[in-house]
């Protein structure tokens, strides 16, 4: 047992490598710890922001104040963080550099080891890299700028397109939606704002990379984009922080408003270390034939709470959510999806995968909600738990509300282990038990790795294998 | 009653908080009806016509609390209230019970028994029927509990059953909620079975515009099973929600959950259902089915089926539907010369069915299926 115990760690260790270093701070701007009314007004002041941002701030720091933690339905872990022992802004200055020669050596050397800049030649149409709470480091191919397609910063385009971004901003989620989204309004910084014009089809992936490079801080990061009509976009985000002994909190908030037969994708390989509190907030409205899909892969964070949502505003949306989870020791991911039908004949989606390996935890909670007086709405949910070792666990926490006899939906769920028959079947044909296993493991994920862009899906296998490495035997 | 006002179920009741909207077993349920605190105490009841006798079956019959008729080796009059204890949101109406409820029966057997209880309930105001149910190792039991209104007066039935099956004891259990339309049913029933136990339990709700039911099932022994069974049928105005745990606490145990809900009119459900399996419950296996049958634009249907699973090398799943009847189905019987009407109502009714077939005895089944039928008769 104790053997095995430490191969987990050691696993669990190499694993974290990926993303596991860090430098020295080197912060021209701190807001300090804990959060007050001078630490929003700090991050206004060196954000140099409308009046109008830092009043909505203070209203969202009152809500957050004001919402008691969600522990009568979440689990207790969440007060284990201590909102006072973390800063809440950290940063170089508020502009991101366009060219990598720009940015400070560092945090090029940062990016560099994740690999960033060089999928960004390889098959990004855009990048983004934020390092603690602004973006180093933003840019899109000119041809896409030539069409119109924006993508900077959140500060960028709260000041710079206003027009475009004031509409929505804090209309899909809006601030007292949870006391998360409530404190993100509050201190947010970095994320992205992205604008696809009428008809835009952007060929390749957008992609934004947060790092969190210093210890007992928290990442706020606000994200809103918008796929005017007939347009279509993919958006990736990844994400990594270096192993500190205290816990790091990242409670971000992510909007898509997707126009009349918009198309959006947003693609998310989460793997922070597990010290990351990963409190998220994600929602999308969907206007008329319009599409949004959620794809969404937690691998790392001691706890992830994140329910991606779509909202079909109009005729014939069509909201979609493949998830999946993998909790190892310490780990517990509460993900989920909430479907809300708002118009008729719209459909939705959610496909949920989830593995737990030695004492790790993986929760499905969601929501589907088909009001009064619609006909044809659609839903389909299918939950799957692998679980590995005697001590893993899994929850399914489902929610579906119908109203009216015109509708469609089924739920399913189901528990199951890796069949000891197949096991055996491959080790026959010369594999090793874990090798068996992390195939097994693979082959119970493959046609929803499938969705992810090939340069994704090749990495999440990788961290499927190291995770699965000394989980049995 | 001056006994009771300082007994120790009675300071509880008062030291708890009625049901809240922040309780999250009472997510999308009418928290507020559950507030009994202006409800007086039924007052005595009155004789009415008693349905057909069913064959090789003690009856007892109680009018409002008081037991009018019976007499059984196996079954004794309550002598005390037991504390059924709520697990599912609602402490307070089971200290309630606790604390006030003052008749009741308990059916103790290792043999091959049938009983039928009939509780007539009459006018206004709070009754708190009991029953406990222990069948020793080896025991055969059959029982039927049937509530039926007299009159349309708006009464508030809160009861607690607690069953108990030993080692090989099995025990079929029907019970029919048939109250008139004004008036509010709440059940909290607990059910433990030992090793090799089988207990098949069933309930038809036709009546009541407010029910409110939490069943816990624990299977602690090796090759217990436990299926649950429910149809609810509900109209216009009714709203039926249901809470049910089916708790595994030991290896190699299983459980089955079925309920179908047709629903009519306004009529509304709630199902809230978790299968929890103990660390070290190792070969689990456990099923949770969940299916409405939307007859109506203006029907409401929640469902929560959860899983929490603490254990490997178990079988679990769940599913839950909310559809209405197909189009293909009710093509095939016009296509034999059916009106849709009657079409769609016979699908409904096998649809029902199903569930009461589950039970695997003849004589329940036809008493289910008659008062299953009558409520669609009179939807009609």
């Amino acid at each position: 047992m104790n053997s095995e115990t430490a191969t987990v760690q050691q696993v669990a260790l190499e694993k974290d490598d990926i993303g596991n270093f860090s430098f020295p701070e080197n912060h021209k701007f701190d807001a300090g710890y804990g959060l007050s009314k001078d630490t929003i007004d700090y991050i206004s002041k060196v954000k140099n922001e409308p009046e109008w941002v830092n009043e909505f701030r203070h209203k969202a720091l009152e809500v957050f104040e004001s919402k008691p933690m969600p522990t009568n339905w979440a689990t207790e872990d969440l007060n284990a963080i201590d909102f006072d022992a973390i800063r809440y802004y950290l940063s170089d200055g508020a502009t991101p550099k366009r060219s990598w020669d720009e940015v400070p050596p560092e945090v090029l050397e940062t990016f560099d080891r994740l690999g960033v800049p060089e999928q960004e030649r390889a098959f990004l149409a855009g990048v983004e890299a934020q390092y603690d709470s602004e973006a180093a480091y933003s840019n899109v191919k000119e041809a896409l700028a030539d069409e119109g397609v924006i993508f900077v910063t959140c500060s960028e385009g709260l000041k710079e397109h206003e027009e475009i971004f004031r509409p929505w901003f804090g209309k899909v989620i809006p601030t007292g939606d949870n006391k998360f989204s409530a404190l993100n309004s509050a201190v947010m910084s970095g994320g992205s704002f992205i604008y696809i014009p009428k008809g835009v089809k952007v060929k390749h992936p957008l992609q934004a990379y947060f790092r969190i490079n210093s210890e007992n801080f928290g990442q706020f990061e606000r994200t809103l984009i918008i796929a005017d009509e007939g347009s279509e976009v993919m958006y990736m985000e990844g994400c990594t922080a270096p192993k500190f002994e205290t816990a790091t909190l990242h409670s971000a908030v992510v909007e898509l408003v997707a126009m009349k037969g918009a198309k959006i994708q947003y693609i998310t390989v989460q793997n922070w270390s597990s010290n990351v509190f990963n409190l998220v907030t994600k929602r999308g409205l969907a206007h008329e034939d319009a599409e949004i899909r959620w794809i969404d892969c937690n691998i790392g964070s001691r706890l992830t709470m994140k329910y991606p949502g779509v909202v079909m505003k109009g005729e014939r949306a069509r909201g979609e959510v493949i998830s999946i989870a993998l909790a190892n020791d310490g780990q517990h991911q509460d993900t989920g999806a909430k479907m809300i039908h708002a118009a008729n004949n719209t459909t939705s989606n959610v496909i949920s995968k989830s593995i737990s390996v030695g004492e790790g935890r993986s929760t499905y909670r969601g929501q589907v909600h088909i009001p009064k007086h619609l006909k044809g709405c659609k839903n389909n949910t299918e939950c799957d738990a692998l679980l590995i070792n005697p001590k893993s666990r899994t929850d399914t926490y489902p929610a579906i509300s119908v109203k009216g006899n015109q509708h469609v939906t089924q739920h399913e769920a189901s528990v199951s282990q890796v069949s000891q028959e197949m096991l055996f079947y491959m080790q026959q044909r010369g594999l090793s038990e874990t090798q068996a296993m992390s195939l097994a493991v693979n082959g119970f994920i493959n046609d929803l790795v499938e969705e992810f862009p090939m340069e994704y899906s090749v990495e999440l296998k990788r961290l499927i294998d190291l995770e699965m490495e000394g989980s049995v035997g | 009653m001056s006994a009771t006002l300082t007994s120790p179920a009675l300071e509880k009741f008062d030291s708890l908080d009625w049901p809240a909207r922040t309780v999250e077993n009472w997510r999308f349920g009418s928290w507020k009806e559950a507030n009994l605190s202006s409800v007086q105490p039924i007052g005595a009841g009155a004789p009415a016509d008693l349905p057909a006798e069913i064959e090789g079956a003690a009856r007892f019959v109680f009018q409002n609390g008081e037991l009018i008729s019976g007499s059984h080796e196996a079954v004794t009059p309550l002598s005390e209230s037991f504390g059924p204890e709520s697990r599912l949101g609602s402490p307070k109406l089971a200290a309630l019970h606790a604390a006030k409820s003052d008749h009741g029966l308990t059916i103790t057997t290792s043999g091959e028994e049938s009983i039928e209880i009939i509780h007539l309930v009459t006018g206004e105001g709070l009754l708190l029927p009991s029953l406990v149910i222990n069948a020793q190792a080896g025991a055969q039991l059959r029982v039927i509990q049937r509530f039926i209104s007299t009159d349309e007066a708006p009464a508030v039935v809160l009861t607690a059953v607690d069953v108990n099956l030993a080692e090989k004891a099995e025990v079929k259990y029907l019970v029919t909620q048939e109250l008139n339309l004004a008036s509010k049913f709440i059940r909290i029933a607990d059910s433990c079975l030992q090793s090799s136990a089988n207990a098949k339990q069933a309930i038809i709700h036709t009546g009541s515009k407010w029910v409110r039911e939490e069943t816990y099932s624990t299977v602690d022994g090796s090759d217990g099973q436990s299926h649950i069974l429910s149809v609810a049928l509900p109209d216009s105005d009714q709203e039926f929600d249901q809470r049910t745990f089916q708790h595994h606490g030991s290896r190699d145990t299983y459980s089955n959950l079925l309920f179908k809900n047709t629903l009519f009119g306004k009529g509304k459900t709630i199902f809230s259902g978790l299968i929890f399996v103990d660390e070290g419950a190792h070969g689990t296996d456990a099923y949770q089915t969940c299916r409405n049958l939307m007859m109506t634009d203006h029907c409401e249907a929640h469902s929560m089926p959860g899983l929490e699973i603490n254990a490997d090398d178990v079988k679990c799943s769940h599913g839950s539907t909310s559809a209405r009847v197909s189009e293909e189905e009710i093509f095939y019987l016009m296509a034999r010369g059916i009106q849709p009407k009657l079409a769609r109502s016979l699908v409904a009714k096998g649809f029902s069915a199903e569930a009461v077939e589950k039970l695997e005895d003849e004589m329940l089944e036809a008493l289910a299926l008659k008062v299953v039928e009558r409520k669609f008769a009179a939807v009609d």
